[in-house]
């Protein structure tokens, strides 16, 4: 009952975020071609489509190393001569072209221009410019819509697991959807958790979902994220509310409970030492003790009257 | 006989109800032994007296009688021994100076009540600031009664510093007795673990240390004297008499007021007028009905208070004393760039001066009197303004001070350390755990994926109208994550509800005493507490073998569902104190290791 000004004749947008990279999708253990995802996808985004007569729709599509407006296609007159490809008769036309923009539009993204691979950053998508260039276009969306009436909301499919240089993008993006009220659904389709997304999720409010088995999507899409921001105040949906917030340390990649934080840079170790790996900060001074032993000699830590370890690093809870 | 923590302030030998003993005054109530006896056989709280007279000085017997709150219930002492008057005037000071903090702490509040002044010898001077002096005479009352309070000096605040540097410990005592009073969760848990023997009152208290200072220190706030202009209204009694209630309060204000009284009551009282008689004549005073109407000239002469009128009228009339220009702020002071106005042709500026108006002039008198009383009032609060010293004044650091512009200074750069991140990326990586990018399969060129995936992606047509082949296994994930997530948003039940109220309460002050004692147990590990340690683990398995037991065994026989509610509403606790007796298990007996 966050928004209490929603209402049953909100139109609603839908910005949806699409991972076509292609190291993840063409990988030899993907349970799911591009191809038959995409079946899926564009079943949802008829679905989406068809809840109301004022429901709006965008497709971006986050690639490697570069991020696209599927649909609508921005200033891009349509290729000449392919107005209409193939007639079908049994086809609503909002359909189809949302459709075949989406099909198309990926099409060229594959075969047009070779993705500039960087060195450091090889095979990682662009999840953090799709964010923003979705946040943009809301934006523009409801600057133009004077009644209050559209609804956005984002959602992002995902294969790709976190890239760590999108980390400052990413979380600036989730910081201004949260301040617009701006749900982030994710749905990471196969794969480790993302965790960067799984936050973005918790933060704005959105639903964060990882079918167990991809080849069910559909289901899982309908099933999940079709309601609208009106309908989610009635429903119980799934989704995710325990994110593992807890913090490894940077020298084994270990989630520590209690560590040791350097003053200066804010990293995490596991044990002291005297110099600052991250940002060459040195202390000169020994910590009075090892937080781990003192945690171990008392069992009962959690009870009242337990001291509690202080050191002059501060110690994370 | 005695109570933990009570000491004996005074005592004497005395007669009571015909049987000789030994009177007792200790830092919390007043006892009567009797002769041979053990335990008191009268025993009042401090809180419980409320009066007390005593036996004319020179009368034939020195007694003390002592009145309860409680209706009729009196007692009556009479002091034998050869220093009979030496020992009653210890014990009637001190319980003096208890109503007296008693009437203290209720006339805190405005709410004086008159029951508790000291009997007819009067208690040692200790009505200031407490007892309100009814006078009864019809028309201008009479104030009767002692009125120590010399004016201006001895306020409450004074006074009650004076109790307060009594005994510390006696005030530490009523701190708490008034924090138990005033918190009733505190209590329980006092009544549970002190009065249940299981840590000692001290103890008690020694983890509570904060609330104690905090308690005091509020007790101890000054309450500052009221600004309002004091407005004596006479109060209408039976058959039209009139009656005016004089608190030291009162005529503290009245001399606050009016400087002229005050000098006269300096003059006169109490050598040649007596405080009554004095109070009395001001009231028929004309000084005191000028500003009612109706009245007029009808007031006899009276010459202290027509000579102390005239002054006021004098004082109020005349302009105040021009403030001298010497010592004027340099930077604000408009005379200094006088001589650049010369050439302007403005007329100075008329209308902000005082008294030149026919109506203003009539306000004048008013608006001093107003003014002067805001400045005592000011004054007694914040003390009299410093004098200017001179040559301070003429010191041009100030000035320099105020001209020099911080913007126009050079800024010295101050010393920082950069930032230096050798990675950025190892920086955030540690923020999504244990990640890669995507991994390109050795020996293949991303090229040939990028080629491949192209072609993978064209051959193969999309095709909306094929059927979805959806795991069976889909739905049953959902719904249970659905079902799950419904459960969390579904406000938990708690004991409250699930328990009857008297079994919820008996098993909330069980788990209080729980905790208490569990944290005197692990704030006691040290080897020179060692005693206490092992107290505290006999109170721990006495918890856990009887108050837990005896709450289940009550929660078992109202069904299952209250054992299982009780038993998961106690199940913290029990851990703890599961794993604080494991952990008292597992130490060394004697202390003999661990020390070093």
């Amino acid at each position: 009952m966050k928004d209490i000004s929603t209402s049953e004749d909100d139109s609603n947008l839908l910005v949806m975020v699409i991972d076509t990279n292609p190291f993840e999708w063409e990988h030899p253990s993907a349970p799911l071609k591009l191809n038959e995802a995409l079946q899926h996808i564009l079943a949802f985004m008829n679905a989406h489509l068809a809840g109301r007569h004022d429901n709006k729709l965008a497709v971006i599509a986050s690639h490697v190393g570069v991020s696209k407006f599927l649909y609508p296609t921005p200033n891009e007159p349509i290729p000449g001569g392919k107005v209409p490809t193939k007639k079908d008769a049994n086809a609503y036309q909002s359909f189809k072209v949302v459709n075949e923009a989406v099909l198309e539009g990926i099409e060229r993204l594959l075969r047009d221009p070779k993705p500039t691979l960087e060195e450091n950053d090889l095979g990682s998508s662009k999840i953090a410019a799709s964010l923003s260039l979705g946040l943009c276009y809301i934006n523009q969306i409801l600057k133009l819509d004077a009644l209050g009436h559209v609804k956005p909301r984002m959602l992002v499919l995902t294969v790709s697991p976190d890239s760590s240089s999108d980390y400052i993008p990413i979380m600036n993006c989730i910081f201004s959807a949260q301040k617009a009220n701006i749900p982030i659904d994710v749905c990471k389709i196969w794969g480790e958790d993302a965790v960067f997304l799984q936050q973005a999720a918790h933060i704005t409010e959105g639903i964060y979902m990882r079918p167990n088995d991809p080849r069910g999507l559909l289901q899982v899409l309908m099933f999940s994220f079709l309601p609208d921001m009106f309908a989610r105040n009635y429903l119980y949906l799934p989704g995710q509310d325990q994110v593992d917030f807890r913090a490894a340390c940077f020298c084994h990649k270990k989630i520590v409970d209690i560590g040791f934080v350097c003053s200066v840079c804010l990293s995490i170790f596991c044990s002291f030492s005297p110099v600052c790996s991250t940002c060459r900060t040195k202390f000169a001074f020994q910590p009075l003790l090892n937080p781990a032993r003192r945690l171990g000699a008392k069992a009962g830590a959690s009870n009242p009257g337990s001291p509690r370890p202080s050191t002059p690093t501060t110690p994370l809870q | 006989m005695w109570e933990a923590g009570e000491t004996v302030a005074a005592q004497g030998v005395t007669v009571y109800r015909k049987r000789p003993g030994f009177l007792y005054f200790t830092n919390r109530r007043l006892a009567w032994v009797p002769e041979g006896g053990l335990a008191p056989t009268v025993s009042v709280k401090h809180d419980e007296i409320k009066v007390q007279y005593v036996s004319q000085e020179g009368a034939t017997s020195t007694t003390l009688r002592v009145a309860e709150f409680k209706p009729d219930v009196k007692h009556t002492f009479q002091f034998t021994s050869s220093s009979a008057i030496q020992e009653r005037e210890a014990i009637k000071d001190l319980i003096s100076h208890i109503i007296h903090d008693r009437l203290l702490r209720a006339s805190a509040g405005g709410a004086s009540s008159a029951n508790g002044t000291p009997g007819p010898s009067g208690g040692s001077g200790a009505s200031p600031g407490a007892s309100s002096v009814m006078s009864d005479a019809s028309a201008p009352g009479t104030p009767k009664a002692p009125l120590q309070a010399r004016m201006g000096g001895l306020g409450p605040a004074g006074l009650r510093r004076g109790v307060n540097g009594a005994g510390s410990v006696d005030v530490e005592m009523q701190t708490r007795r008034a924090l138990l009073a005033q918190n009733r969760e505190l209590s329980l848990l006092h009544t549970e673990l002190v009065v249940g023997k299981h840590i000692s009152e001290n103890e008690f208290w020694e983890t509570r240390k904060s609330l104690l200072r905090n308690k005091a220190a509020i007790d101890q706030q000054q309450k500052g004297q009221s600004s309002a202009w004091l407005d004596l209204k006479p109060q209408t009694g039976e058959s039209n008499d009139v009656k005016y209630v004089m608190t030291p309060q009162v005529i503290h204000s009245v001399c606050q007021q009016y400087p002229s009284i005050k000098r006269a009551y300096d003059q006169f009282v109490p050598d040649k007028l007596s405080e009554a008689e004095f109070w009395k004549r001001y009231f028929q005073s004309r000084f005191f009905h000028r500003s009612r109407s109706g009245r007029g000239a009808n007031e006899p002469d009276d010459e202290i208070f027509d000579k102390a009128l005239e002054e006021d009228e004098e004082e109020t009339k005349s302009a105040p004393k021009r403030i001298k220009l010497d010592h004027i702020n340099r930077l604000v002071d408009l005379s200094t760039t006088e001589e650049d106005h010369l050439e302007s042709y403005l007329t100075p500026d008329g209308t902000m001066n005082a008294g030149k108006t026919k109506e203003s002039k009539e306000a004048m008198p008013l608006i001093r009197r107003f003014n002067r009383y805001a400045q005592r009032v000011l004054n007694s609060t914040i003390g009299p303004k410093r004098p200017f010293t001179g040559p301070e004044s003429l010191d041009m650091s100030g000035v320099e001070r105020a001209i020099v512009m911080e913007d126009l200074q050079e800024q010295k750069e101050s010393s920082k350390i950069v930032l230096n991140i050798q990675d950025t990326r190892r920086y955030f990586e540690s923020q999504g755990g244990d990640m890669k990018s995507s991994k390109i399969p050795d020996g293949v060129d991303p090229e040939d994926i990028l080629k491949h995936f192209y072609r993978d992606y064209t051959s193969h047509e999309v095709v909306l109208n094929k059927p979805f082949v959806i795991p069976e296994n889909t739905f049953d994930m959902l719904m249970r994550n659905v079902k799950s997530n419904r459960a969390k948003l579904l406000p938990p039940k708690d004991g409250s509800q699930l328990l009857p109220p008297h079994l919820y309460q008996e098993a909330l002050s069980c788990h209080a005493a729980g905790n208490e004692i569990l944290r005197h147990f692990w704030a006691s590990t040290s080897m020179d507490k060692a005693a206490k340690h092992l107290r505290m683990i006999e109170s721990l398995k006495k918890i856990r073998d009887e108050n837990v037991k005896s709450l289940m065994i009550q929660a078992s026989s109202l069904g299952t569902d209250c054992l299982d509610s009780m038993k998961m509403m106690l199940k913290p606790m029990l851990n703890s104190i599961q794993k604080a007796l494991k952990h008292a298990d597992s130490r060394p007996k004697p202390p003999v290791r661990k020390l070093a």
